[in-house]
């Protein structure tokens, strides 16, 4: 860093955020906002954690009526779903929004915006949930939500609230995953190719894939629930045909990888640490990223061990105890790997390297159990018993809690610039370790004696008590041990020695920059030659190198970008494999846009929440115009982009297309949201279709070829129409644009209209059957994209008349990213029309 | 085989994902045919035997296991050559190939294993 402070200052200045309320509204920076969410998890971790413990009082002695059974089941879905959903998940996403730029060497995330409106909603989510306590209606159908119990017969406005808040939850939640991948393929530094990459970055590139098709599902799912409790349609309604064991798969498919979504971050924090205290290149780096990149893809695999009691074919069962039990493998080599790693490298064991060790022994167990139970007659033994309580803990709280406060000991300091205190620090941990284990060991004794799970108290007779109060009084030192953490972190923020750069003497990029780091991270990005980069940098390493470090276009793009630009945020892109310079990324700063239309898309939950569908409406119109106004492009920006002159001196484009632009990635991870969402759809159809005695159902005649197949031969020409104004852009050819542009929203108009008019004149409705639920909701799905698809193409055919001068600017992303919709529209447009118009002519 | 050349970058990836997308088909079509045949009605017919669901994940199993072998031997010989040509472990193909032949490997044995419950279940879905 060798610029003069001056320099530094402007940089600065155009990295800082307003001061006061109006900053912690506008506030786009992921320093901030991954802190914000961070320290929103764990205040909803706090709040879970004392709901566990007024379960554990409950379960303290035999027949207790502390608290009732009905109080009992609205804790315990209180505790699972604030666990799963707003603490785990979020925290890690919220480390990494944090870390990942610091660490791949970039000065922000890819969507800045996003990772504001995903926080807002996280939040307004998270505050939807606990808000059923203020009113009385508090979820209690489990952290699950298993129909028919959560449907509208048996549960009221507690399942909305679960539902709609746990919806705007899944929402941030799919917004940090597009952030936190499309950041790792286009920020890494200059030289960090995939193979060099850190494995915590490795392990959050996985996750966040995971991400995009796990949450999709379940917020396809949690729709069709919330559909069906509000405009009755039967999906999950047996007697018009519905399937209540669908809401089990869709919420599986889901659930199992969630478990990895949590757990896949956690080894990266582990992986990092273990580097850092062996002070040894990482042994088994290839392994530990081919584990991760297996386990990423088998936990999709595995759902249907959660079902193994709920009467599905022996030969499903099978298959699904095979790579249940297989798994294990890649788990197992990542263990092997930090063991190989602190072999022999007489470590400091400090409070993170303690909380490492923890959670290896507790994971290790965890595992076990759950090969344990991937057998199918062992599972149908114990599985409504403790001892599952006692497997998914040890792998949540060993495989994913104590890595995370391995991590806050770890990056704390890097964070706030202080230091935690270390004696407390081991404190911590040993009360946490000895607090879990007598909790949750004795369960696993107490469920092969039988101990019912989610039932509220046990009768005297099963001499379970001594079991219980070992565990109750377990979890009050698992508490004391969380307090301790917090005592610690707060006592570090007023008395903590001030934090050096790199207290560990680690090898990632974060630790290059000071603690804490300044809002633009980076003076100058840096370069990389080495999978430590701290411990060998490139100086070092001169010709081993791919990218050789006097290559001048990557000296000439780094030089530009040192202490530059200063008018407005900017970072370095580089491809996704080998990490070489491609373009430079403007980066919008403070703006109101993404908190309102968070706001927005609150009051439309909650306006479907009180069942005002004018509000919902209301709602829903105005996020809409909310993200118009946010993507809507400027010329002010693209002037004063263009005018810095930055472009020229780094010789790299700003106004980049294809793979090079991170809109390009955003997009395509939208369409893998989309498209897991439509297999959602598809799956739910044939499952029903599966087990219905008649299809379509009796009075119900096949649906007719003819509108349908023409709406869908409009889809396909909507897209040919984009794809020909994308050619003629790119070939020079602007004459064209226009009109093809023109003609795409005709077809896409005219698609829509036909659709409604296909809809409108069927003689059943989304109430009538499980049949019709379907029917409809492929089609509202489809007729959903093709609006999308009209506003993107209304918004390019507007830019293309506007740059129709020869101006450069947003036309050529713009117009691609509108083809890339259109082709998408298009075959979901095919494929429902084959499912709900071909289909049953055929099975 | 050069990773320059259009053709050795597609082997590359098939060796890295290959093995990943024969598993991920074969789940598929194994859990598809599983339950939609069970419960469907494809137990009652049966050839030498065996009933038409053994027969249907055997024929998937075949085309899966031969992907996922073909990723595992393309990947471990595009290792073997790059670490012998440039003798770099970082350098990226030499990356992508160790980690496809690692992980290609694992997805080939869990197809096997997912098959072999199938030799239990010759005859119906019970």
């Amino acid at each position: 860093m060798t610029s003069s402070s001056g320099a530094e200052e402007r940089l600065a200045t155009a990295w800082q955020s307003p001061r006061g309320f109006p900053g912690v509204l506008s506030e786009v920076n992921n320093q901030p906002i991954g802190k914000r969410f961070m320290l929103t998890a764990f205040a909803f971790f706090l709040l879970g954690g004392m709901l566990a413990l007024l379960m554990r009082v409950q379960l303290a002695v035999s027949d207790n009526e502390f608290l009732g059974p009905q109080t009992y089941n609205q804790l315990f879905t209180m505790h699972g779903s604030t666990m799963m959903f707003l603490f785990a998940v979020p925290f890690l996403e919220g480390l990494a929004l944090y870390l990942l730029p610091m660490m791949i060497g970039a000065r922000d995330v890819a969507f800045p915006r996003l990772t504001a409106f995903g926080y807002w909603t996280y939040l307004f989510g998270g505050l939807i949930f606990y808000a059923s306590f203020a009113v009385g209606a508090v979820p209690d159908a489990g952290w699950f939500a298993y129909t028919p119990l959560s449907g509208s017969r048996y549960t009221g406005l507690s399942g909305d609230f679960w539902l709609l808040g746990l919806s705007l939850v899944e929402v941030a939640g799919l917004t940090a995953a597009i952030e936190i991948v499309v950041t790792i393929l286009k920020f890494r530094a200059p030289g960090m190719t995939i193979g060099r990459m850190p494995l915590f970055v490795w392990a959050l590139l996985i996750t966040g894939l995971m991400i995009l098709v796990a949450f999709t599902v379940l917020l396809t799912a949690t729709v069709l629930l919330e559909l069906d409790r509000a405009l009755e349609t039967r999906f999950f309604d047996p007697r018009h045909g519905g399937h209540s064991l669908l809401w089990q798969h869709l919420f599986w498919f889901f659930g199992h990888p969630e478990v990895y979504i949590m757990f896949l971050p956690a080894t990266g924090i582990v992986s990092a640490i273990v580097a850092a205290f062996a002070r040894r290149r990482m042994i088994g780096y290839v392994l530990i990223a081919a584990a991760m990149v297996v386990t990423g893809f088998v936990s999709f695999g595995l759902w249907v061990h959660h079902m193994f009691a709920a009467g599905l074919p022996p030969l499903s069962l099978a298959v699904f105890t095979a790579s249940s039990m297989l798994i294990a493998l890649a788990s197992g080599t990542q263990v092997f790997a930090w063991i190989a790693n602190l072999w022999g490298s007489a470590p400091r064991f400090d409070a993170p390297l303690l909380f490492v060790l923890g959670f290896i022994v507790l994971f290790v167990l965890g595992g076990l159990t759950g090969v344990m139970i991937a057998i199918v007659p062992f599972d149908l033994q114990v599985h409504d018993t403790y001892f599952i309580v006692a497997h998914f803990h040890y792998v949540m709280i060993g495989g994913v809690l104590f890595p995370i406060f391995a991590g806050l000991y770890y990056w704390l300091p890097k964070m706030t610039g202080r230091m935690l205190d270390e004696r407390l620090g081991k404190w911590n941990f040993w009360v946490t370790f000895i607090g879990f284990n007598l909790t949750f060991f004795p369960m696993h004794v107490m469920g092969f004696l039988g101990m019912p799970r989610r039932v509220y108290t046990y009768p005297a007779v099963l001499e379970l008590d001594w079991y219980n109060l070992a565990a109750t009084v377990g979890a009050g030192l698992l508490g004391i041990g969380v307090l301790l953490f917090l005592i610690d972190a707060a006592r570090s923020l007023t008395h903590g020695a001030a934090a050096p750069a790199d207290p560990w003497k680690a090898d990632t990029l974060e630790w290059s920059v000071s603690s804490p780091p300044p809002p633009y991270t980076f003076l100058r990005p840096p370069r990389v030659a080495d999978r430590h980069p701290l411990w060998f940098p490139p100086e070092e390493n001169e010709g081993e190198s791919q990218s050789p470090p006097g290559d001048s276009a990557v000296e000439r793009a780094l030089a530009a970008m040192t202490a530059a630009p200063v008018e407005y945020r900017a970072t370095l892109v580089t491809d996704a494999v080998e990490a070489r310079p491609q373009a430079i990324q403007y980066l919008p700063g403070p703006t109101y846009l993404p908190f309102w239309a968070a706001v927005a898309l609150t009051i439309a939950a909650v306006g479907v929440l009180g069942k005002s569908y004018t509000l919902a409406g209301a709602g829903a119109v105005a996020t809409v115009i909310g993200t118009i106004a946010w993507i809507h492009p400027r010329d002010w920006v693209s002037q004063r982009v263009l005018g810095s002159g930055i472009a020229e001196k780094a010789g790299l484009p700003m106004f980049p297309t294809g793979a090079r632009a991170t809109g390009w990635w955003g997009m395509l991870g939208v369409l893998a949201m989309l498209a897991s969402a439509l297999g959602a759809l598809v799956y739910s159809y044939f499952y029903i279709r599966l087990f219905a005695p008649e299809w379509p159902p009796a009075g119900t005649p096949l649906p007719e070829f003819g509108m349908a197949g023409a709406a869908a031969a409009l889809a396909i020409a909507a897209a040919v129409a984009q794809g020909v104004g994308w050619r003629s852009v790119r070939r020079g050819a602007p004459r064209i644009v226009i009109p093809a542009l023109a003609a795409a929203l005709l077809c896409g108009l005219a698609f829509v209209a036909i659709e409604a008019f296909e809809l409108s004149r069927q003689r059943f409705s989304p109430r009538t059957h499980a049949y019709g639920s379907l029917f409809f909701v492929m089609h509202w799905f489809v007729i959903g994209l093709a609006s999308l698809g009209l506003a993107m193409g209304g918004a390019t055919l507007k830019q293309a008349i506007h740059e129709s001068d020869g101006r450069p600017g947003y036309l050529p992303l713009m117009i691609e990213l509108s083809a890339m919709h259109a082709v998408f529209t298009a075959i979901a447009a095919a494929v429902v029309f084959a499912v709900t118009h071909v289909s049953p002519w055929v099975i | 085989m050069t990773v320059e050349s259009g053709q050795g970058r597609a082997a590359l990836w098939f060796g890295f994902l290959g093995g990943a997308f024969a598993w991920t088909a074969h789940l598929l079509a194994a859990y598809a045919i599983a339950e939609f045949g069970c419960f469907g009605g494809l137990a009652g017919h049966s050839w030498g035997g065996i009933s038409a669901v053994a027969w249907s994940i055997i024929g998937v199993t075949i085309p899966a296991v031969a992907i996922a072998v073909a990723a595992v031997w393309i990947a471990g010989r595009a290792a073997g050559e790059f670490e012998s040509n440039a003798g770099e472990l970082e350098r990226t193909d030499s990356f992508l190939a160790r980690i496809g032949f690692y992980s290609s490997g694992i997805f080939l044995l869990v197809i096997l294993a997912q098959t072999l419950p199938v030799l239990f279940f010759l005859g119906d879905c019970r």
